[in-house]
C-alpha cells in the first residue's frame, strides 16, 4: 500500500516537473521572441524613415528632373506622414514609395545611396516578418494560448509591402 | 559601428570559416568600422590586433569529423566579460549552432545578433538532436544569413527558418595581379590577354592543379588519380601538381610509378605561392565528392583566370554560373573527368573563354560587393539606439515588466 503511495506520488511529481518545465521553456522562448520582435520591428521602422529621408536628399541634391523630384518628394512625404501601427494606409503608402522610385529610378546604380536604403528596407521587412512567423508560431500552440502564457500583448501581423527591388540581396532565395 | 564578430574554430589552424572571418574583419575595418574579433587560438601572439582570445582549442569529434573548437566555464566567463566589455552595435555570430564560442556568444548575448550558416550537411543528426535545447537561442538572431542554397537548405532541414544569400567573399584582386599585390585594371586585362596566349601554346606541356588537403576522400584526389591513367593515355605531357597540407604516400601508394612520376607534390603553400601556382595552371580541378557548401577555391581560381574543371555538386555549380564560367563531371566518375578533361585541355578557344568568364564571375564574390550585402544586413536589423547586452537572467526579465514597458517606449522613440 505504503510502496503504491510512493509510486503515486513520484508520478504526479514527475509529471508536475515536466509541465513546469516546459511551461517555463515555452516561456522563456515567448519572452526571446517578444524582444527580437520589438527589436526587428524598430529597425524597420528605422529604414522605412531612413530610405523616405534618403530620397528627400536625392530629389534636392542629385540632379534630377523637377517632374521627378517632385513626384519623389511627395512619396516620401506620404511615407514620412505614417508612424507607429503598421495600418492598410501606412503600407500602401510605402508600396507607393517603392513603386514610384522603381519608375523615377530606374537605374538605381547611379544612384549607390539610395539604392542601399531600399536593399535595407526590404531586408528588415523580411527579417521582422521572420520574427513575426516564429512568434506567431510559438503562440498558437494550444498550451500557450489556454494558460494565456503570452499575456494580454496582440497576436503580431505580418507587414506587407511592395518593397521589390533590383540587384539586391534581398531579391535572392524566397 | 561597432562590430563584434564571433569564430567558433582555432583562427591559427587553415580553414573556410576563418578565413572568411578574418577577411569580412579586414574588409569592415576597411570600411572604417570598429571591430572586434572573439576567437579560440593556440598562440595569443599570432592574432591580428583587432582578434580577442577566448581561450585555447581542444581537439574533439564532433559531427563525425574532428573539429577544434573552444569550450567550459573558463571559455564561458572570456565570452561573457567581452560581451560586457564591447558595447556592441551588432554581434555577427559564426556558424551559431556549433559548441564552441559561437553557442556561448549566442546563450549569453541579448540584442541585435546577425548569424552566418556555413556548413551543408545533408544528414547532421547532432543538429537536429540538439536543436529543442538550442531553439529558445537560436530565436534571438534578428538577421540570418547562409552563404550558399546549400547552406540555406540545411538551416531550413534542420532548424527552421528563413536565411538571406551572402556568400564567401574573395579579393579578385589579389588573384588577377602578378605577384599576389592588388594591381590595376589595366594589369588586370593584361594578364587575361597574356593567359589567354599561354593557353592557346599547343606545345607546351599543360600543368593541371588540385589544391586542398588532399589526404581527405571527400576532397577527391583518388577519383583524380584514378582519371590519370586515361589522360596521360591520350596527353603523355600533363603534368598534375598537388598543393596542401599532407603525406604524398597516404594517396600515392596504389598509383603505378609512371602516372607518380607526372604527380608533383608542394605540400602547403603561402597564399602568394598559391596565387602563383593558379596563374600558371591550365586547368584547376576541383574532384570533390561531396559535403560541400561553398566552392571558395573556385572562385579564387577563376579569379586567377585558370579554367575550372570541377565535380558537378549543387555549390559548385552554382558558383560556376551553372556550367558557363567553368566546365562540370559527373561526381566521383573517373572516366567523365579524364573525358572532360582530355575535351577542354585540347579546346584552346573553350579555355581562353573560360580565363576570360573566370574573372567576371569572380567580381559577384568579391568582398566590395559582398561586404556591402553584409553591412546592410547589420543595418536592417538595428533598431535605433539598441546595442547587444549581456543576457540579463530570464526570470529577472520576466518580473521586470515595468522596465521592459520603458524600454519599448525608448526604443519607439
Amino acid at each position: 500500500m505504503t510502496a503504491l503511495t510512493v509510486a503515486v506520488v513520484t508520478g504526479v511529481l514527475a509529471v508536475l516537473l515536466a509541465v513546469g518545465w516546459y511551461l517555463s521553456y515555452a516561456a522563456v522562448r515567448l519572452d526571446r521572441l517578444h524582444t527580437r520582435l520589438e527589436a526587428t520591428a524598430a529597425a524597420l521602422d528605422a529604414q522605412v524613415v531612413r530610405r523616405a529621408e534618403c530620397a528627400i536628399e536625392t530629389a534636392y541634391a542629385r540632379g534630377l528632373d523637377p517632374a521627378s523630384a517632385t513626384l519623389l518628394l511627395d512619396a516620401a512625404r506620404g511615407s514620412l506622414d505614417h508612424d507607429g501601427p503598421w495600418t492598410r494606409e501606412r503600407q500602401a503608402s510605402e508600396s507607393a514609395m517603392t513603386r514610384l522610385m522603381r519608375v523615377v529610378l530606374p537605374e538605381p546604380g547611379n544612384f549607390p545611396e539610395i539604392h542601399e536604403c531600399a536593399v535595407r528596407v526590404r531586408l528588415a521587412r523580411r527579417f521582422h516578418n521572420e520574427a513575426v512567423e516564429q512568434t506567431r508560431r510559438v503562440r498558437q500552440r494550444p498550451v500557450v494560448r489556454v494558460l494565456r502564457l503570452a499575456g494580454h500583448t496582440e497576436l503580431p501581423e505580418r507587414v506587407e509591402f511592395d518593397d521589390d527591388w533590383p540587384d539586391g540581396i534581398g531579391a535572392q532565395a524566397a | 559601428m561597432r562590430i563584434g564578430l564571433v569564430n567558433p574554430y582555432a583562427l591559427d589552424t587553415p580553414g573556410g570559416v576563418q578565413a572568411h572571418v578574418v577577411d569580412l574583419a579586414d574588409y569592415l575595418l576597411g570600411a572604417g568600422h570598429e571591430v572586434s574579433l572573439l576567437t579560440p587560438a593556440d598562440a595569443e601572439d599570432d592574432l591580428p590586433p583587432y582578434a580577442v582570445c577566448a581561450g585555447r582549442a581542444v581537439a574533439v569529434p564532433y559531427n563525425g569529423s574532428v573539429a577544434r573548437l573552444a569550450f567550459g566555464p573558463a571559455v564561458s566567463a572570456r565570452v561573457r566579460e567581452w560581451l560586457d566589455a564591447g558595447d556592441f552595435d551588432v554581434v555577427h555570430i559564426h556558424e551559431p549552432a556549433s559548441p564552441s564560442v559561437s553557442l556561448l556568444a549566442l546563450w549569453a548575448a541579448s540584442g541585435p545578433i546577425v548569424a552566418t550558416f556555413h556548413s551543408s550537411q545533408a544528414k547532421s543528426r547532432s543538429l537536429r538532436l540538439a536543436a529543442p535545447m538550442l531553439q529558445p537561442s537560436l530565436d534571438k538572431i534578428s538577421g540570418r544569413i547562409a552563404v550558399s542554397a546549400q547552406a540555406h537548405g540545411t538551416v531550413l532541414r534542420q532548424l527552421g527558418g528563413q536565411c538571406v544569400i551572402v556568400p564567401n567573399g574573395v579579393d579578385v584582386a589579389r588573384f588577377s595581379a602578378p605577384d599576389g599585390e592588388a594591381g590595376s585594371e589595366a594589369a588586370r586585362s593584361a594578364h587575361a590577354s597574356g593567359h589567354a596566349a599561354e593557353l592557346a601554346d599547343v606545345e607546351r606541356p599543360a600543368t593541371i592543379v588540385f589544391l586542398g588537403r588532399f589526404t581527405e576522400p571527400r576532397k577527391g584526389l583518388p577519383v583524380l588519380l584514378q582519371a590519370l591513367p586515361r589522360v596521360l593515355d591520350r596527353m603523355p605531357g600533363v603534368r598534375l601538381v598537388v598543393a596542401g597540407p599532407g603525406d604524398r604516400n597516404e594517396v600515392m601508394d596504389r598509383v603505378p610509378a609512371w602516372v607518380a612520376a607526372r604527380c608533383e607534390f608542394t605540400g602547403a603553400l603561402t597564399e602568394v605561392e598559391k596565387v602563383a601556382l593558379l596563374r600558371r595552371a591550365d586547368v584547376y580541378i576541383a574532384p570533390n565528392t561531396g559535403g560541400e557548401s561553398f566552392g571558395i577555391i573556385l572562385v579564387e581560381a577563376m579569379a586567377a583566370a585558370a579554367p575550372v574543371l570541377a565535380a558537378d555538386l549543387p555549390a559548385f555549380r552554382e558558383v560556376l554560373d551553372g556550367g558557363r564560367a567553368g566546365e562540370l563531371f559527373a561526381v566521383a566518375d573517373p572516366a567523365g573527368l579524364a573525358d572532360a578533361l582530355v575535351g577542354l585541355l585540347g579546346d584552346h578557344r573553350r579555355r581562353a573563354e573560360l580565363a576570360r568568364l573566370g574573372p567576371a564571375r569572380a567580381q559577384r564574390y568579391d568582398w566590395s560587393r559582398v561586404g556591402r550585402e553584409v553591412l546592410a544586413v547589420y543595418d536592417s536589423v538595428r533598431p535605433p539606439g539598441g546595442q547587444v547586452h549581456r543576457r540579463p537572467s530570464s526570470l529577472r526579465r520576466l518580473s521586470d515588466t515595468r522596465g521592459r514597458a520603458t524600454h519599448a517606449r525608448e526604443v519607439q522613440r
